[in-house]
């Protein structure tokens, strides 16, 4: 039990136990916001365990929420199947095209990895933009129903959110067991030092296909969840946009730290409809945005970063009277 | 360094918190008002549209029209024609982003104070459809004016309104016009690949076919596209006597631009969307013969244009000369929004409920663009006219709307609109 | 139909190698992808057009001298307000990367709020001029453009070879931190290649608008990952790689969008990139990385 008591996993029950409440005290712009908060969080963990732990920097990780999005959509467009089933589909295809984008891994490393993700993340949107039969290509979608759960379908927002509250919870938990599973070891080896990782007998191609595939699946159910929250999906929605704005939460949030890329979800989705409050900002909200980003990179280019988690970590051990571990980010 | 940090987590968890406690108050929105006004007897409308992006300048022109409008029931002495009863309008930035749509769409019909009375907006119909979900469940009013995808009506059951004749009836017109009035065998066709333009594409296509046509060419191009010299060396090759774009303004003056630099000589024309006066002035003497499609009262003199024109000239005096002294086709529609909301509010519609089953009755209203008539399912009728841009006798180049034609040429019959 | 095809793509591929030298300078030396540098293809395109049409009226020399500086300078501004303060504290590329895409959004909305989102005239060079190249119509422009781009190739090839801050910008690509403890001022040398891939954008940014003859605020979007693409497909880091990526990408670009459509060309384009990856994964001209222990 002590192994799990450390300061990130107590920030973490604090920010579930602090959404758990909120749909009490929120209205229904509130719960919209915070619900895109969700799918930011888990869009971002997924994207935090290729970048964070995998130390592969991703451009093209829409590609997979736009995988997941597209297939449910589909799938109820065309079958007119409930997300129970869909959602089994959602896993496996966006699986597989995380095992796709893997296969030039074998050859392809460091730097040209980002490049490989931005093309791939090109050419799936422009195949979902002209594939007409199955995605209606630029059409869009239309009318998607809210999640329907074994003939049981949500009435409202707030069990969306809660059923998207439980993803969150899974994906942090399996997370926090991958990274300290011996893949999570594998893959931090092979971050900091693939050639010493190689030598100590890691298979670098295995584990690298293994966590494209982990990752991918956890986009894509953040992608899937999106579009029935949307009820609309096209693919001008899908743009690199989206995946910059992941990596500035993965970034802000910190690398390889979950609790973390909690925070940077909260903190960058409601910033700009924060600065909405404000009218003479009213046409250079963006512009405030950037500065954000700049400064917050500036000063200690992560929010709960590595000073902040000691002086955390030193407030519990007072708190406790404990020695608590300090974990190394 | 650590109190800093600290500082920022406090900072942060503040703007988590004030955040969300955004306009809006507690739950809410359930209470059965009489009237929409709040304790100042002052009415509130939202109005979402993409403010920033490369859409920016639609929503200018559509915000001018409103606030025109506006001034117009101000010097009424607003609703009840004594000093009480204002309109404010608030606007939203969506950034043409339809997430940013939706979460402002949820803001808008959540909020108490100010309670909105209906929203405008927004401006294209990739952002007013996950929007319309959410109006239509709250039983708000969405006034889209510029949607003209056929199905959006359908979607947003009986809360949506759209100012915009529909796609199929539009570019029917388009092609009756081009086929059977112009005479025009030989067509190329350029469109977006957006949901407006493969639309667009597929009625233009079904009519010309059923007039006896087969295009010799359609070419799509992707958003934010630059350089269309390609596909226009192409289209060069089929030797087209007419090219039809369903593009955005911006989009004509660069084809049209680079049309000349590949030496692409033939007639062109555009769709309703791009006749404006940023495509005359931007293209110079290149417009020359351009044709358009457009829907204005027959009559200049008409007193509504007039009341409209004068207070154009007064507020966005600038604006007007800038755009060779005409008011903005975008302008005019948020103008006709504005007319046609005061209208409905002034004869009853108080409430969400009153004022969409007000606005669903109206019938021949003078627009500045002619009348309007919400026919059932809400669908739009007007008139279209052709439209092209001739030199006048002083030299100057001008968009001239051939009003004529339809005494003798019945284009809706034509289009098998009928 | 096939020599227009060839004109076309040459006087496009011109744009994307320029810009592709002002990625491929800073990735070489700091390993950052420099989100800003499309963006700086746009300010300076808006600083120009503002500057024709308001200062010097009507001479396209001095406004093009004048625009470069203030490319220059915005280069160096950015390099010294966000991307120093990360660098010096020994920061990883990621950091740096999210800021550069801070300074990307700034000076986007920046550009948008000032300059609108209408399309407007630009100033072109001898318009209407013409020339027939058996049968593919070139216009005056397109062979300036032509031309810019060899000059400034054959120009940045002395730089980078001969001048001694070139040779500098180069050792620092080798060994930054052996520059470092040889005394070379590295920060003034980092910022001078920021300034120098800034004005390298600024000619393509400016070129191309004059190609267009019109300047919108979506004039830079298309332009900033093709010209990262070109960049890679190249080599990382190699001066003719990048130009030889850019003339590849527009040509293929041109020939596919021409002979079947525009959506195939995109596809075909990020399609030769991720197969010439995988078959050489240094790109065309890149020099296999050694690995160090």
């Amino acid at each position: 039990m002590k192994k799990y008591l450390n300061s990130k996993n107590i920030l973490f029950v604090l920010i579930i136990a602090g959404m758990a409440v909120a749909p009490f005290i929120t209205d229904a712009y509130q719960l919209r916001v915070l619900i895109s908060c969700e799918l930011n969080m888990i869009f971002a963990m997924s994207l935090n365990l290729l970048m964070g732990i995998g130390g592969t920097v991703s451009f093209g990780h829409v590609a997979f929420y736009e995988i997941g999005a597209y297939t449910t959509a589909s799938l109820w467009y065309h079958f007119g199947w409930d997300y129970s089933t869909n959602f089994i589909f959602v896993i496996l295809i966006t699986g597989l095209a995380g095992l796709l984008l893997a296969l030039p891994m074998s050859r392809i490393t460091g730097r040209y990895v980002t490049i490989i993700t931005l093309s791939f993340a090109e050419i799936v949107s422009l195949i979902i933009k002209n594939w007409d039969p199955v995605t209606l290509g630029q059409m869009g979608i239309v009318g998607i129903p809210s999640i329907t759960l074994f003939g049981m379908r949500f009435k409202n927002k707030i069990q969306f959110f809660y059923f998207a509250l439980i993803f969150v919870i899974v994906t942090y938990i399996l997370m926090y067991w991958l990274v300290n599973s011996k893949l999570g070891r594998n893959l931090q080896a092979m971050r900091d030092d693939s050639i010493a990782a190689e030598a100590m007998g890691i298979k670098l191609f295995p584990n690298k296909v293994i966590v494209f595939t982990i990752s991918a699946i956890f986009a894509g159910i953040a992608g899937s969840l999106y579009a029935h929250l949307m009820t609309y999906v096209e693919p001008a929605t899908f743009n690199a946009n989206l995946s910059f704005n992941c990596i500035s939460i993965v970034v802000v949030g910190g690398l390889g730290n979950f609790t973390g890329t909690l925070i940077g979800a909260l903190f960058l989705t409601i910033l700009p409809e924060y600065l909405r409050k404000f009218e003479f900002l009213f046409k250079y909200r963006m512009i405030a945005y950037g500065m954000v980003l700049v400064i917050v990179m500036w000063l200690n280019h992560s929010i709960p970063g590595l000073k902040l988690k000691q002086s955390i970590t030193g407030f519990f051990r007072k708190l406790l009277h404990k020695e608590t571990a300090v974990e190394e980010v | 360094m650590k109190k800093l940090f600290s500082l920022l987590l406090i900072l942060m968890m503040v703007f988590t918190i004030a955040g969300c406690s955004g306009n809006g108050g507690n739950g809410g929105g359930e209470e059965t008002v009489e009237t929409a006004a709040d304790e100042n007897g002052d009415y509130h409308i939202a109005v979402s549209l993409p403010f920033t992006g490369t859409n920016a300048s639609y929503a200018e022109y559509i915000q001018m029209g409103l606030e025109i409008g506006l001034k117009k029931l101000e010097n009424e002495g607003w609703i009840n024609g004594d000093g009480t009863g204002k309109i404010i309008l608030d606007y939203y930035d969506d950034k043409n982003d339809a997430t940013e749509g939706a979460t402002i769409a949820e803001k808008i019909v959540a909020s108490t104070d100010p309670y909105y009375l209906l929203e405008i907006g927004s401006f294209a119909s990739g952002v007013s459809y996950p929007c319309a979900t959410i109006y239509r469940d709250a039983e708000v009013v969405q006034y889209a004016l510029t949607c003209s995808k056929s199905d959006f009506l359908p979607t947003s059951g009986d809360w949506g309104f759209s100012l915009s004749v529909t796609q199929d009836t539009a570019a029917a017109r388009v092609a009756a016009y081009d086929i059977e009035y112009l005479g025009y065998k030989n067509i190329a066709l350029i469109y977006s690949s957006d949901s407006w333009g493969l639309e667009t594409c597929k009625y233009y296509t079904e009519t010309a076919e059923k007039l006896g046509v087969t295009l010799l060419a359609s070419e799509k191009y992707e958003d934010g596209q630059q350089d269309f010299a390609s596909i226009l060396t192409k289209i060069k090759e089929t030797n087209p006597e007419l090219v039809m774009c369903f593009c955005a303004e911006n989009d004509i003056v660069l084809i049209r631009q680079q049309a000349e630099t590949i030496g692409l000589d033939c007639q062109w024309q555009v769709s309703s969307k791009s006749r404006t006066s940023n495509v005359l002035q931007n293209l110079g003497d290149l417009g020359e013969g351009l044709y358009g499609v457009y829907a204005r009262t027959k009559d200049l003199t008409d007193p509504v244009y007039i009341e409209y024109e004068n207070l154009y000239k007064e507020m966005y005096a600038a604006k007007f000369a800038e755009d060779n002294n005409t008011t903005q086709k975008y302008a005019d529609q948020g103008y006709n929004c504005m007319l046609t909301v005061i209208w409905a509010m002034q004869n009853g519609g108080l409430t969400r409920q009153s004022f969409r089953d007000q606005l669903a009755t109206l019938k021949d209203f003078p627009g500045v663009q002619g009348a309007i008539t919400f026919a059932t399912g809400r669908r739009v009728l007007q008139t279209q006219y052709l439209s092209q841009i001739v030199r006048n006798d002083a030299g100057e180049l001008k968009w001239v709307n051939y009003e004529d034609i339809l005494d003798t040429f019945d284009v809706d019959a034509v289009a098998g609109l009928k | 139909m096939l020599l227009q095809i060839l004109v076309n793509g040459i006087s496009l591929g011109s744009i994307y190698a320029l810009t592709a030298i002002g990625y491929s300078l800073i990735y070489s030396i700091l390993q950052l992808i420099n989100m800003s540098n499309a963006a700086v293809f746009l300010t300076s395109a808006v600083i120009f057009y503002a500057l024709y049409t308001s200062l010097t009226g009507s001479s396209v020399l001095l406004t093009f001298i004048l625009t470069l500086m203030a490319a220059g300078a915005i280069g160096y501004v950015i390099e010294v307000i966000a991307i120093r303060p990360i660098r010096e504290k020994g920061d990883s590329n990621t950091y740096a990367l999210i800021s550069s895409i801070g300074v990307k959004t700034i000076l986007e909305q920046i550009c948008q709020g000032t300059f609108g989102s209408e399309i407007k005239q630009f100033p072109t060079l001898l318009d209407g001029k013409y020339i027939d190249l058996f049968g593919a119509r070139t216009s005056a422009i397109q062979i300036i453009i032509i031309c810019t781009t060899l000059l400034i190739l054959f120009f940045m090839n002395w730089f980078t070879q001969k001048n001694r801050v070139g040779r500098g910008l180069r050792a620092l690509s080798q060994n930054l931190k052996a520059c470092h403890l040889m005394g070379m001022p590295v920060n003034t040398l980092i910022g001078v290649s920021f300034a120098v891939g800034s004005m390298l954008a600024a000619v393509s940014g400016v070129a191309y608008c004059m190609y267009l003859k019109s300047i919108s605020i979506s004039v830079g979007s298309a332009i900033g990952n093709k010209a990262f693409a070109a960049t890679v497909l190249g080599g990382i880091g190699e001066l003719k790689g990048a130009v030889v990526g850019g003339y590849i990408l527009a040509i293929a670009e041109n020939l596919v969008s021409g002979y079947w459509s525009m959506s195939a060309s995109n596809f075909i384009s990020f399609g030769i990139l991720i197969l010439v990856l995988i078959i050489k994964p240094t790109g065309i001209f890149g020099k296999k990385e050694q690995k160090k222990v």
